[in-house]
């Protein structure tokens, strides 16, 4: 940084700025102005920056009553008010999102790294994290997903007459008005209800498995043979839907699980090459694609080795 | 799929790629392209940074070292080149305080994503514009935002101003530039009022 306090360049750039707008404006007054400007490129930044701000409060004048009473000090705040509503009137709230109506069946998928977010004609939302493959039936009254593989977050529109299905992994999630994520991955089938409420029930019905109603904080997790239902905090809830902001939260995770969540989003894979790391506790808040933030973490607070390697980088101590 | 947004590209800024750029060029761009970006950028240095009054010193600090670059050739994708400057002033600055930014980091990720959201149509970000200006005055000091309301809305001079404030001239001058420094710390640096959504 430069020896001048930041403080003092925006106050004179401002100074300036208001100096030009007088009606005293010389050539001189210009000249100093621009050796002013040309000593450095820090009186620039924040001379343009006060420039653009007070340009752009001219349209300040589209606030002018147009038979201004100027009897007393007090109109000014008035007007201002009933402006004020009149605007807040005319602002109709836009949700701008890409409604369609898919084919009888559609498949959409999104790569390692891929977040993307459907909005079904129903207006129905689905968030597909990394990794994801769906199709979706909706049509004719029926609204079946197919979650083939990887995670999805759903925001159903509830519908009593048309009820919102999702199939995985021989189990079907039955909407009855709700948020909730499932989550398809080799070996097991998780499915955790956020906001209202759904039933989980294996598609063929046999006499060991029945439904299950959720509710919300729930989550369901089904492998090969046996089904677990266990309780979230609404916290853990919400870290584990990080990705929906691009963020990967760590709490006391081992180094080998860490490890496997930021395998899920990112080509280059992350290996643990000395066993005993793989129980290191590890915490914090990472962006998503971003490994080297964490590996980053791993040299500078653990002191670890980071090495990379082809396609891999090689973690070990 | 679900729409792209685009990166924030500006047409026309192509071909000014390869020449050295001019101080109006960089102006320009500067204005266009990265004074939109300081809501953001602000909010991300005031929580990597545990002293507030840092954040304004940072600011600077990214705003010349982005416009240095600038003079050279401007940026292809202006937000990704502001913030990764961003990102290694405040990994520089916490390295030699020794903090590890872990949860600066993340913010900033948290940023993109919030800032790719697609602007909504012209007529709206008009009126939004309008809003912002207003609760920016809104914010001013009292005598300032006067000073203000006077000059920018009535068109007065600043003789007529400090008649009628009762003020010597030389104190209007002063509400006005303050007011200019904090109109430029509204508009730009803090995020827009909210809209309520259904």
């Amino acid at each position: 940084m430069s020896g001048e306090a930041v403080k003092d360049i925006v106050a004179q750039a401002a100074q300036w700025r208001e100096r030009r707008d007088g009606s005293d404006w010389s050539q001189t007054d210009q000249a100093e102005l621009d050796t002013w400007l040309s000593e450095s490129i820090g009186h620039r930044v924040e001379y343009w920056r006060i420039d653009a701000a007070w340009v752009r409060a001219d349209r300040l004048g589209a606030l002018k009553s147009p038979t201004p009473q100027r009897a007393t000090n007090a109109w000014r705040p008035a007007a201002f008010k009933g402006i004020a509503a009149l605007i807040a009137a005319a602002i109709i709230a836009l949700a701008w999102t890409g409604t369609f109506e898919p084919p009888r069946e559609k498949t959409y998928s999104t790569p390692v790294g891929g977040r993307e977010i459907l909005t079904l004609a129903d207006g129905s939302q689905i968030e597909l994290n990394t990794d994801t493959t769906i199709r979706t039936r909706v049509a004719d009254g029926q609204r079946t997903v197919f979650l083939d593989k990887g995670e999805a977050f759903f925001k159903i529109k509830h519908d009593a007459a048309h009820p919102f299905m999702v199939t995985a992994a021989g189990h079907r999630v039955v909407d009855l008005g709700t948020k909730f994520v499932i989550r398809n991955s080799d070996d097991r089938l998780e499915v955790s209800l956020i906001e209202g409420s759904a039933r989980f029930e294996p598609l063929h019905e046999t006499a060991k498995q029945r439904a299950i109603v959720l509710t919300p904080g729930e989550t369901v997790i089904a492998t090969a043979g046996t089904i677990v239902k266990q309780k979230k905090t609404e916290q853990m809830l919400a870290e584990e839907l990080g990705w929906r902001r691009g963020i990967i939260v760590l709490h006391r995770t081992s180094l080998a699980e860490a490890v496997t969540e930021f395998n899920r989003y990112n080509i280059k894979k992350l290996v643990i090459a000395t066993p005993s790391l793989n129980r290191v506790r590890v915490g914090g808040t990472f962006p998503i694609e971003d490994v080297e933030a964490f590996t980053r973490v791993a040299k500078q607070v653990f002191g670890l080795k980071v090495r990379e390697k082809g396609d891999e980088i090689e973690i070990s101590r | 799929m679900s729409e792209t947004p685009d990166q924030g590209r500006e047409r026309g800024t192509e071909n000014l790629h390869g020449a050295a750029m001019t101080a109006p060029e960089v102006e320009a761009w500067f204005v266009r392209e990265v004074l939109p970006l300081e809501a953001a950028l602000m909010q991300f240095l005031r929580r990597s940074r545990r002293n507030a009054s840092d954040a304004d010193d940072l600011r600077h600090d990214v705003y010349v070292r982005v416009c240095e670059a600038a003079q050279k050739e401007i940026p292809r994708a202006t937000k990704p080149f502001v913030f990764s400057i961003a990102r290694n002033l405040v990994i520089d600055r916490a390295r030699h305080d020794q903090v590890v930014p872990i949860e600066a980091i993340a913010d900033l990720e948290e940023l993109n994503i919030a800032t790719d959201t697609p602007s909504p149509d012209r007529s709206i970000a008009a009126r939004e514009e309008l809003r912002t200006l207003q609760s920016a005055l809104d914010r001013l000091p009292p005598r300032c935002r006067e000073a203000v309301v006077m000059r920018k809305i009535e068109g007065l001079s600043r003789r007529e101003i400090a008649t009628r404030m009762g003020i010597a001239e030389i104190t209007v001058r002063r509400h006005i530039s303050d007011g200019m420094a904090a109109l430029a710390d509204a508009v730009y640096g803090e995020p827009p009022p909210s809209v309520k959504t259904p």
